[in-house]
C-alpha cells in the first residue's frame, strides 16, 4: 500500500457520520519483515522470518488521544477501529491529564507534514541459503579450541515501511533497511568461563558481511575469550578509566538519553522505567559533564540505526544539541511534551509498531568528536584501565546510581597498555562522572553503534536507537572485578 | 479486524487445515497462533495519558523437510487479519516459499520433529470492565492521589497444531492494574491488582492497603551509607530476584555449558540453604502447559529441593543434542509460572525478627555483576524502610546493591514467610505476556549495599 492508498482508506472512513465528533483523524501503518539467520558451533540453530503489519488509528477528542490498531488494511475494519478509537478518546477526555488544542487547522502536535525517507540499501545480494552458511561459518571458525564451549552467529535482516496519514493533511513514507550482526564465544577452563562478543547495528550498508577484515573479528572474538580465562580479576580501586565505543554507547544511552526524555520528567514513565534527576529548570542550566561534552540528538547521520526524516507525530527531524560544552540545553521530547513542559525539545515521538502509540523517545544520540588521538590518550594515563563492550548494566529510577560491566579490559601503566584483564565492572554516579570526563578522541576513534532493544513505556515497546562514539577518558572512577 | 478475538480458534483451524493439505510426506509443519484483544489505559497523576486498544493475531509455521541426509527447518511468522481470504492467499504464498527455500538451507543435527501432543482446551473466561467505562471505574476512587501506572485488559490466545494431528487450544480474559502511589516529596509505593473478574471492594481494598504504606513514605528520608545491613525481602522484591534464575541458571543448555551459575550446585562443590525449593508449577493455572511446538510440562517441575540442584528446564532442541528427555520447557529454557516454597515465619513478626534493618518490598534493575558466579546487583526502589529494633524509622534514599544468589538463598538466608504472595505478570512487550510467580518474604542476614 502506497500513502497515496491509505490517504483513500482515510478518506472513506471520514465520510461515516460515526466519525463526526473527531477533532484529528491519523492512520499510521507499519510493516515490517526480519528475517534471523543463527549459527551454533558449526551448525545452523535457527532460521526465520517474522513479517508484522497493521494500521494504528489515533483519534482526538477533546484534545484527548485514543488509538486503536489491527493488522486488518480493510476499509471496513479500519472504520470499526477508528470508531473504537474515537469511543477510547471520548471516554478519557474527561480524565485528560493534557488535553492539545486541535482548534487550528494544522494542530501543533500533529503538524501537517509530507515527505519520503529512503535508509541506504542492503546489498540483497546474499540469499538466505548464503546467510545461513555465513552464520554456520562464523560459528564454526570461532571453535579453536577445546576450551571453546559455545559459539555463536546471529544475523537479522530487516526491511520495513511506515506511512501516515491525518486529517489536516499530512502524507508520509518511510523505508527502512538494516542489518544486526552478533558473534560471540563462550570458553571455559575448570570452574572459569568467560564470553567474548562483537557486532554491527546499523541501516542499510551490508558490505562487511562480505569483506575479508570480518573474519579477523571473529578470530579476534575467538581469541580473546581463551585470553580472559587466565587474565587477572578486575582490580577494586579509583582510578583513571577509558571508555571503548562498545561501551560509551551504554553509558551514553542510560545515563544521557533516558535521563533527557521528557516524558519521564513528567512523569509518564515513573511506574516502569522510572523519572528522571533533571527537573525543567536544569535546562540552560545544568553543567551535566565537563566542557568536552558535546552531545546531539541526530537522525540525520546516513546508515546509523535510528535514522529518519519525521517522527510518529509527523514532526520533521533534524540535529540538535542536547549538550552543548557540558552545559544542558534540550530535552528528549517530541511536541506533546514539548508543549506540556515548555522544554525545548526534539522530533522524537515514536512507536515501537504498529500496535502500540508513539511516546518520547531516544533516535541517534551521539557524542561529538573531540581533538585527542587514541595514542595521546593512553600515553596521557599514569595508571588505569580501558574497557570495550558492555556486557551488564543496571541504573536507578532517577538515572543517578549506575553500574556497568564489560567483557574485555586492559590495564595501563605509564602511559602504555599491558596486560588482559577480566570481568571489569565499574561504579558511578551520573553528573559527577560526566564531570570527570577528561579527554574525548578524535574523529578517528569513533565507532557507530546501535541496539535494537531499548525498553520502555506502558504498555511495554521495544525500539532501534543509535550512538555514535569517540573513545572517552573518564577520572577518578571507581572500578572492581568479579565475585569472591 | 475482521472477525473478534474469541472466534479466532475456528478460523486458525481451518487456516492450518488448509497448510497441512499442501504438504509431501517428507514434510511436517507446526503452527502456533498467538493473539489478543487488549484494552490500554495509561495513567499519570490520577488521570489518563494515552487511552487505546489492540486486537492482534499472528500465526508462527515451522516447516520441516526430512531427507536421508537430515532433517531441514526454517519458520515464518506472519500478522492475520482474521478475513479468510486474505489471509488464505497469504499463508498459500508463505507455504510456497518456505517449500521453495527449506530445500537450500543446511541440515539442521538437532531439529526435533513435531509429535502429536494430542488435544489440550483450556479455557478461562472472565468479568472485565466494559472498555469505555474504565476510565470512570479505575479514577473516580483515585481523587486525590498521586496515581501513575497502566491498566491492561482483555483477551489473550494461544494455539498449536500440526500436521501429525495435534491441537492446542488456550484462551484466558484478565486484567492488571500494574500502578504506583506518590509522596509530594516523590517517595513511592507500587502495587498490582490483577485478576480474571473485577470486582470493586477488592480494587478498594488494594488502593487502600497501598495509601496506608504511602503513610509510612512521609517521614523524612534515611540516607544509608555502604555496607551490610540485615533485610527483609517482600515477595515482589524476592520475584525479581528469583527472575534472575531465568536468565541462564535453570537452563539445562546454559548448566552444560558451564554459563550457569547454578553448574557449582550440579558438581556439588556448592549448596544453596536447606530453607530453599524452587518448583517451575503450573498449578498457578496462569499460563498454558504447552510451549510454542505443543511441548506439555508437567504440572510441576521441581528444580532446587533443601538448597540441591534436582532439575533443569529441558528444551526438546537441548534434549535432541545431549540424548536426554525435555520437560517441555521453552526454547528459553526460562520459568513460566514459578512457585518458592514458603517457610514458618509469620506476617507479624516480619519486623520483630527483622530488628534492626532494612524493609524492602521491591527491587529494580537488576543484573549480573558477574553472571557465571551468580553475582547480582540492582537498585532499591518503592517501598523500602529502616527499622530499628522492630520499629519502622522511615524511607532510605534509593540505594544500589550487590550480591551473589549464593548469599541470598543460600548462606545468608535466615526465614522464609509463611504466607506467599502471586506476582502477576504485567509484562506487554510485543504482546500482552501470560504467566505469574507466586513468592514468599525472605529474611537475610547480611545484604551488601554499595552506592
Ligand atoms: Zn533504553
Amino acid at each position: 500500500m502506497s500513502a497515496k492508498n491509505l490517504n483513500k482508506i482515510l478518506n472513506e472512513i471520514c465520510i461515516s457520520p460515526e466519525l463526526k465528533k473527531a477533532e484529528w483523524i491519523g492512520l499510521r501503518e507499519v510493516r515490517e519483515r526480519h528475517r534471523s539467520f543463527v549459527g551454533q558451533d558449526g551448525k545452523i540453530r535457527d532460521i526465520s522470518s517474522d513479517n508484522t503489519h497493521g494500521i494504528m488509528v489515533e483519534v482526538f477528542f477533546h484534545g484527548q488521544m485514543g488509538y486503536s490498531a489491527s493488522p486488518s488494511p480493510h476499509v471496513s475494519a479500519v472504520l470499526e477501529s477508528a470508531i473504537r478509537a474515537l469511543r477510547q478518546a471520548q471516554a478519557a477526555s474527561k480524565w485528560s491529564v493534557a488535553p492539545f488544542d486541535f482548534g487550528a487547522s494544522s494542530p501543533r502536535v500533529r503538524p501537517v507534514a509530507k515527505g519520503h525517507y529512503a535508509s541506504p540499501k542492503s546489498v540483497s545480494t546474499m540469499s538466505p541459503a548464503a546467510i545461513s552458511e555465513l552464520v554456520v561459518m562464523m560459528s564454526g571458525r570461532m571453535q579453536k579450541s577445546s576450551k571453546i564451549v559455545q559459539t555463536l552467529a546471529y544475523i537479522d535482516c530487516l526491511d520495513g515501511e511506515s506511512r501516515l496519514v491525518s486529517t489536516s493533511g499530512t502524507e508520509i513514507e518511510q523505508e527502512l533497511e538494516g542489518i544486526i550482526l552478533h558473534f560471540q564465544a563462550t570458553a571455559q577452563d575448570g570452574s572459569i568461563t568467560q564470553k567474548r562478543s562483537d557486532g554491527e547495528n546499523l541501516q542499510g550498508n551490508q558490505q562487511y558481511l562480505t569483506d575479508p577484515s570480518l573474519w579477523l573479528r571473529v578470530d579476534r572474538v575467538a581469541e580473546q575469550s581463551l585470553e580472559l580465562l587466565s587474565a587477572p580479576e578486575c582490580p577494586n580501586e579509583t582510578t583513571s578509566v577509558v571508555l571503548m565505543p562498545s561501551q560509551m554507547t551504554l553509558q551514553i544511552h542510560e545515563s544521557i538519553g533516558h535521563p533527557l526524555e521528557i516524558d519521564r520528567i513528567l512523569g509518564d514513565e515513573r511506574n516502569y522505567a522510572g523519572w528522571s534527576f533533571v527537573r525543567a529548570k536544569d535546562f540552560g542550566n545544568l553543567q551535566y559533564g565537563s566542557k568536552l561534552l558535546n552531545v546531539t540528538f541526530d537522525p540525520t547521520v546516513s546508515g546509523e540505526l535510528a535514522s529518519y526524516s519525521f517522527d510518529d507525530g509527523g514532526n520533521p527531524a533534524k540535529r540538535e544539541h542536547l549538550i552543548r560544552d557540558g552545559l544542558l540545553i534540550r530535552g528528549l521530547g517530541g511536541l506533546e511534551s514539548q508543549t506540556r513542559s515548555k522544554i525545548p525539545g526534539v522530533a522524537n515521538f515514536r512507536a515501537s509498531s504498529w500496535n502500540r502509540p508513539p511516546v518520547d523517545r531516544m533516535a541517534n544520540i551521539n557524542l561529538e568528536p573531540g581533538s585527542s588521538s587514541f595514542d595521546q590518550i593512553i600515553s596521557s594515563i599514569e595508571s588505569g584501565i580501558l574497557m570495550d563492550t558492555n556486557r551488564s548494566w543496571s541504573i536507578d529510577d532517577y538515572r543517578n546510581k549506575f553500574q556497568f560491566g564489560c567483557e574485555y579490559a586492559k590495564r595501563i601503566q605509564n602511559g602504555k597498555i599491558t596486560h588482559t584483564i577480566r570481568n571489569p565492572n565499574y561504579r558511578g554516579i551520573t553528573t559527577p562522572f560526566w564531570n570527570g570526563l577528561k579527554m574525548v578522541g578524535e574523529a578517528s576513534t569513533l565507532y557507530t553503534h546501535g541496539t535494537p532493544n531499548c525498553g520502555k513505556a506502558e504498555p511495554n515497546q521495544v525500539i532501534r536507537v543509535g550512538h555514535r562514539s569517540p573513545v572517552c577518558l573518564f577520572e577518578n572512577v571507581e572500578v572492581f572485578g568479579g565475585a569472591k | 479486524m475482521n472477525r473478534p478475538i474469541s472466534s479466532f480458534r475456528e478460523h486458525f483451524e481451518s487456516l492450518v487445515d488448509v497448510a497441512f493439505k499442501t504438504l509431501s510426506t517428507a514434510e511436517v509443519l507446526a503452527c502456533e497462533l498467538i493473539g489478543e484483544d487488549s484494552q490500554f489505559v495509561r495513567l499519570n497523576a490520577a488521570k489518563v495519558r494515552q487511552a487505546g486498544q489492540v486486537q492482534d493475531a499472528s500465526l508462527r509455521m515451522r516447516l520441516f523437510l526430512r531427507r536421508d541426509e537430515g532433517v531441514r527447518s526454517l519458520e515464518n511468522t506472519f500478522s492475520l487479519t482474521g478475513d479468510w481470504k486474505s489471509d488464505e492467499s497469504r499463508l498459500m504464498a508463505v507455504i510456497s516459499e518456505m517449500q521453495n527455500e527449506v530445500q537450500r538451507v543446511p541440515v539442521d543435527p538437532y531439529a526435533v520433529l513435531p509429535t502429536n501432543r494430542g488435544q489440550v482446551s483450556q479455557i478461562e473466561e472472565g468479568k472485565l470492565l466494559n472498555s469505555e467505562e474504565v476510565c470512570d471505574r479505575l479514577l473516580s476512587d483515585c481523587v486525590g492521589l498521586d496515581l501513575a501506572g497502566i491498566y491492561a485488559a482483555g483477551a489473550v490466545i494461544r494455539g498449536t497444531a500440526n500436521s501429525l494431528g495435534q491441537r492446542q487450544w488456550f484462551y484466558a480474559e484478565n486484567f492488571s492494574l500494574d500502578y504506583s502511589l506518590y509522596t509530594p516529596a516523590e517517595k513511592a509505593v507500587k502495587s498490582t491488582f490483577a485478576g480474571s473478574r473485577w470486582n470493586r471492594s477488592e480494587y478498594l481494598q488494594d488502593l487502600d492497603q497501598s495509601k496506608r504504606l504511602l503513610s509510612a513514605m512521609e517521614n523524612k528520608p534515611i540516607r544509608l551509607n555502604r555496607g551490610n545491613y540485615r533485610a527483609y525481602l517482600a515477595p515482589a522484591a524476592v520475584a525479581d530476584l528469583v527472575g534472575m534464575f531465568s536468565w541462564g541458571c535453570v537452563s539445562e543448555r546454559s548448566i552444560r555449558k558451564g554459563e550457569s551459575p547454578l553448574r557449582f550446585l550440579r558438581t556439588g562443590e556448592r549448596r544453596l540453604s536447606s530453607l530453599f525449593s524452587l518448583t517451575e508449577d503450573f498449578t498457578l493455572g496462569v499460563v498454558p502447559r504447552f510451549n510454542g511446538e505443543g511441548d506439555i510440562a508437567p504440572e510441576r517441575v521441581p528444580l532446587i529441593e533443601q538448597g540441591h540442584l534436582v532439575g533443569s528446564l529441558v528444551h526438546s532442541r537441548t534434549a535432541s543434542e545431549y540424548g536426554i528427555s525435555s520437560n517441555g520447557a521453552t526454547a528459553g529454557e526460562g520459568f513460566r509460572s514459578p512457585s518458592m516454597d514458603p517457610g514458618n515465619l509469620k506476617r507479624e513478626d516480619i519486623l520483630k525478627s527483622l530488628g534492626t534493618g532494612v524493609y524492602l518490598s521491591n527491587l529494580h534493575y537488576l543484573n549480573w555483576s558477574d553472571s557465571f558466579e551468580g553475582r547480582v546487583t540492582g537498585m532499591t526502589r518503592y517501598a523500602c524502610l529502616w527499622v530499628e529494633d522492630g520499629e519502622v524509622v522511615g524511607p532510605i534514599e534509593t540505594m544500589r546493591w550487590d550480591d551473589s544468589l549464593y548469599r541470598f538463598f543460600g548462606s545468608e538466608l535466615l526465614a522464609i514467610t509463611d504466607f506467599r504472595s502471586v506476582i502477576a505478570e504485567t509484562s506487554t512487550y510485543h504482546h500482552r505476556q501470560l504467566g505469574g510467580m507466586l513468592m514468599p518474604g525472605i529474611l537475610l542476614k547480611e545484604m551488601n549495599f554499595t552506592l
